[in-house]
Order: C-alpha cells, then sequence, then structure tokens
C-alpha cells in the first residue's frame, strides 16, 4: 500500500516550519527532490567508515570504496534498464547533454547537418546543440507545439524527415508543462525517416516518477539527475548505448588519470574497460553511493506505484487549481493521460514572483520564473509561471494547504 | 518579510505607479530586461538646461509588484536628483525610500531593477 504520509517520515526536513506556525509545505521537487534520511545516512557513513580512492588501491579502504563504486554503479544503471558498462556518472543531466556534444558530436557532425530539438526543452537539453551547431556548422531545427501543451507530431515528423538530420533530442516529461511525450511513437519516427541519426532523451524529470528502461525506449543516450529522484545533488546519468561506446562513434571527452591503460610522455591509450574508459579523475563515490540508495528507496516503493501516485497528485491538483479565480493552468489536461510531475499556472493580475513570495508566507515553496524554459515560455507570451511539483512525500493534503493560501494572494491583491 | 514588501502601499504603487508612460520629448531612452523572470523597464529622461539633474522621467514596465513599485518609487525620487549622485545610488539608498530594511536574496534583482535600467542609461 502506497502511503505518502508513511513515506513523508523518512524525510526529517519537511517536518519544520517554514515561518513562525507556518509548517512548511515543500511543492518545489521538479527544480530538487528532498531526500530520505537513508540516502544522508548512506554518504555519511561511506565517509565515516569506508572512505578511500577507488582502484589501483590494494588496502582495505580501497578495496571496499571500489566495490561502493562498482554495486552503485551497476544498481543505477539497471535502475533505467541499462547495463553498468552504459552508465557514464556526470554531476547532472546538464553535463549529460554537454557530454553528448563533445564525446559524439564534434567528430560526428559537420556543416549541413541537422539536429532536431522542441520548444518544450530545459536549456539543458538546447543551449548545448546551439554551441555544437556554432562548432561544426550544423543547423538547429526547433519543432513547435500543439496548443501549448503537446509535441506537434505533424511538425515533428517533417522536420526528421528532411536531408541531414543526425541528432534528434527531446524531453520526456516536460518540465514546465508536465507533458509525457511519446517516446516510442517518436523514435519510430526518427528510425523510419532519419536512419542513422541518433536520438537523445533528457530524462530527468520522468526517471524520478515513471518506470523508465533505457533499452525498451530505444533512445541512443539518456540523461539524467540524481538530485531530483530522492539522490544527492552533483551526482547524474549519461547512459549511451553499448556500441556506441564500443565504436570510435562515442570518444572520451574527459582525459586524465583514471581513464587510461597505458601512457607515454607524447601519447597515451585509454582504459578497454567502458565504464573507465568515460570516468576521468577521482569519481564521487560517496554521491554514487546516494543515488544508488535512493534507487533502492524507489524500487521498494516500485515506480508503478510512484507514477500512479504522482498521476493522483497532478489530477487533484488540476482539479483544485482549476476553481481558483483567474488562474489558468499550463500544459495538457489530465484527463489526456500523458502528465506528470508538476502544474504550472498563471494568474490573470499577479505575477508570478509576487504568487510565489506571498505561497511562502503562508509555508508552500513553489517555485517562479521559466524553470529554465524561455523560449517556451517565450512563444506562449507567457512572462514567466508558477509551478508547483510533486514526489512521493507529497499528499493531497500539501494541495489543500496550496489552494488555501491563495486566499492570503486574494487579500493583499484585493481580488 | 513578505508582509514588509506587501505592505499595502506598495501594492497600491505598483497597480499605480507614478511617471507612467515614456516620454516623446526625451534626453535619454534605455531598455532591459531581466532575465531570470523576464520582466520589462523602458525609461525616458529630460534633463535640466546644464544637463547635470533629472528634470522630467517617464517609464513602461512589465513585472512583479516588487519591481514595479520600485521602479514608479524611484521615479519621483529621480526627478530633482544630480546625475552624479543617481549613479552612487546603491541598494542601501533605496531602501529607506520603501521603509525597508532589507530584501531577500531571492528578490534583490526585482527590487534593484529599476535602478540598474537608469544607471546604465545613464553610462
Amino acid at each position: 500500500m502506497f502511503n505518502p504520509h508513511q513515506i513523508k517520515k523518512n524525510f526529517p526536513i519537511l517536518d519544520q516550519e517554514a515561518h513562525p506556525g507556518k509548517p512548511l509545505v515543500y511543492l518545489d521537487s521538479a527544480a530538487t527532490s528532498q531526500k530520505p534520511k537513508q540516502v544522508a545516512e548512506a554518504m555519511s557513513r561511506y565517509y565515516l567508515t569506508d572512505n578511500a580512492n577507488v582502484h589501483r588501491g590494494v588496502h582495505v579502504l580501497s578495496d571496499r570504496a571500489t566495490t561502493i563504486w562498482e554495486t552503485s554503479k551497476e544498481k543505477v544503471a539497471k535502475f533505467v534498464g541499462a547495463e553498468k558498462d552504459e552508465l557514464i556518472f556526470t554531476r547532472n543531466t546538464t553535463e549529460g547533454t554537454n557530454g553528448i556534444a563533445y564525446g559524439w558530436g564534434d567528430h560526428n557532425l559537420k556543416k549541413g547537418d541537422v539536429i532536431v530539438s522542441t520548444l518544450m526543452e530545459h536549456h539543458a537539453n538546447l543551449v548545448v546543440w546551439q554551441e555544437l551547431c556554432k562548432r561544426t556548422g550544423a543547423k538547429l531545427e526547433v519543432v513547435g507545439l500543439k496548443d501549448e501543451a503537446e509535441l506537434d507530431l505533424v511538425e515533428f515528423e517533417r522536420a526528421v524527415k528532411q536531408k541531414g538530420v543526425k541528432l534528434v533530442a527531446f524531453v520526456h516529461v516536460s518540465n514546465t508543462l508536465g507533458t509525457v511525450n511519446p517516446v516510442k511513437e517518436l523514435v519510430g519516427l526518427v528510425r523510419k525517416h532519419a536512419k542513422g541519426a541518433r536520438i537523445v532523451l533528457d530524462a530527468a524529470q520522468s526517471v524520478p516518477h515513471m518506470p523508465v528502461n533505457f533499452h525498451d525506449l530505444d533512445v541512443d543516450f539518456l540523461v539524467f539527475s540524481g538530485h531530483k529522484m530522492l539522490g544527492p545533488m552533483g551526482i547524474g546519468g549519461l547512459v549511451v548505448k553499448k556500441e556506441l561506446l564500443e565504436s570510435d562513434e562515442m570518444r572520451p571527452w574527459l582525459f586524465g588519470g583514471g581513464m587510461i591503460s597505458e601512457v607515454h610522455e607524447q601519447s597515451a591509450i585509454y582504459e578497454d574497460d567502458l565504464s573507465e574508459r568515460f570516468t576521468a579523475g577521482t569519481p564521487d563515490v560517496s554521491s554514487a553511493l546516494g543515488l544508488a540508495t535512493a534507487c533502492d528507496f524507489l524500487s521498494k516503493l516500485g515506480m508503478e506505484n510512484v507514477m500512479k501516485h504522482d498521476f493522483e497528485l497532478v489530477s487533484y491538483a488540476f482539479k483544485q487549481l482549476s476553481g481558483i479565480k483567474g488562474l489558468k493552468i499550463v500544459g495538457p489536461r489530465p484527463e489526456n493521460n500523458n502528465r506528470l510531475g508538476s502544474v504550472a499556472f498563471i494568474h490573470e493580475s499577479v505575477h508570478a514572483h509576487d504568487l510565489a513570495q506571498i505561497l511562502d508566507s503562508e509555508g508552500v515553496a513553489v517555485r517562479s520564473g521559466h524553470h529554465c524554459t524561455m523560449p517556451l515560455h517565450r512563444a506562449c507570451g507567457w512572462q514567466a509561471t508558477t509551478r508547483a511539483s510533486f514526489n512521493v512525500y507529497s499528499t493531497k493534503e500539501d494541495i489543500d494547504a496550496l489552494v488555501k493560501a491563495f486566499d492570503k494572494v486574494v487579500k493583499i491583491f484585493k481580488l | 518579510m513578505t508582509e514588509d514588501i506587501y505592505q499595502e502601499a506598495l501594492v497600491a504603487e505598483a497597480q499605480s505607479p507614478q511617471n507612467s508612460g515614456l516620454l516623446a520629448d526625451h534626453d535619454l531612452e534605455h531598455h532591459e530586461t531581466n532575465a531570470s523572470c523576464g520582466d520589462e523597464v523602458t525609461i525616458s529622461l529630460k534633463f535640466s538646461e546644464d544637463g547635470q539633474r533629472v528634470d522630467q522621467v517617464g517609464w513602461e514596465g512589465q513585472g512583479c509588484t516588487v519591481s514595479q513599485a520600485s521602479m514608479s518609487v524611484l521615479s519621483e525620487k529621480l526627478i530633482g536628483a544630480s546625475l552624479d549622485e543617481i549613479k552612487k545610488w546603491q541598494k542601501a539608498d533605496l531602501l529607506p525610500f520603501f521603509g525597508l530594511k532589507d530584501i531577500s536574496a531571492g528578490r534583490k534583482k526585482c527590487f534593484m531593477m529599476g535602478l540598474e535600467v537608469v544607471q546604465k542609461a545613464l553610462g
């Protein structure tokens, strides 16, 4: 039985007052999730009892740290349906897309090639391609939306049909609209029309909320962040199809210690072991363990249950917020069954920052601004939006508190 | 903090801003956007005959209560002030105009936007 009230007890940070007499209601999980005490304790225990540098050490602590690093990697890879060797630990999603640009893009793209992305992308899955285009002479095509809510599939198909498409990058779950993109359908269109093109899936907002299986989705690259899925900040994943890692198509982009097998004065041979070839320098073992512990926590809850809970919250928030006068909710209606993670809205007469600050004074933590999706905001004519977002510890009572806090907005602005 | 910012006077200030509308006859006009939230301000200034002081101010903007109230109050304080003086104004000089002791880190950009636009305009 999935009980968010019970789950919440594992998150000590949530048991506090935001302001005197105002209990904290945390509705900013899409920006970063809170961490269960199991994650913080595992990381602390690592530093207090097991810390040493990994690999090439023969002493007891190095052996233990190496085992922790390897098993953590295996666990996280399995959580997203990948093989251990296919997972490269990064700092976050943004470092993941940058890794694709430097490790794949720079030597696979040339003038006249086309990168296809979409209007609902986070800047992490857009600015990186703009820069890659500057370096290689490739062209970036941005696919628009239908009804300010869903990807325009007709436009998408037209975009991937054109000559020279080499890379197609899109988001799984939009951090602003909450839209869940039909990944399999999109992958099918790319495979049909753009033979040989590589596909990047930004899974930062899907991995925390639904079952995600890299092999099943059949994308070439998948990127995600640990801190949005109950893990620590500073660790994320770039998953790459093994055939790309084994061939010259994907090359290391960070060089130095750890990733080599032989070094001479003027040259070096890189490590055959894939998981080492793409990990230069001392890795963040504690964070890897923290993320693996978060995966354990989520697996125990069951990602199908997590998704069901999240969908119930999104539907409930949509319904409750729809009753507030002057409030427009952006993104698809939950009845379409393609919405997860968050509900962003715009008030007809109160600016997003004012809303967020007044809600905060009632203890309700939400986010306001462009959520790193400026092109989307601009295209839809939204100056800024306010977003309430959820995770496993979020409850319907949290949403009730959000709705109740609007009373103060009404009072202050005399609405 | 919230109560300080959202005091009735400031909310009213933002809703009915002073010196709203650009000057047709101006010596300087400048536009800025706050990248973090999309707020926008355009300011137009008319200087005194000796060019040392602000004689008239007109502005247009879109944004939150803090940025709009801040620009409104500031626009009134600009009239008659010397350009050298305005160039030196900082957050601490601005806060008393609003009866505030401080502003939170998250709203500093909104609060300072007006002054930054004016100072950029003056070079």
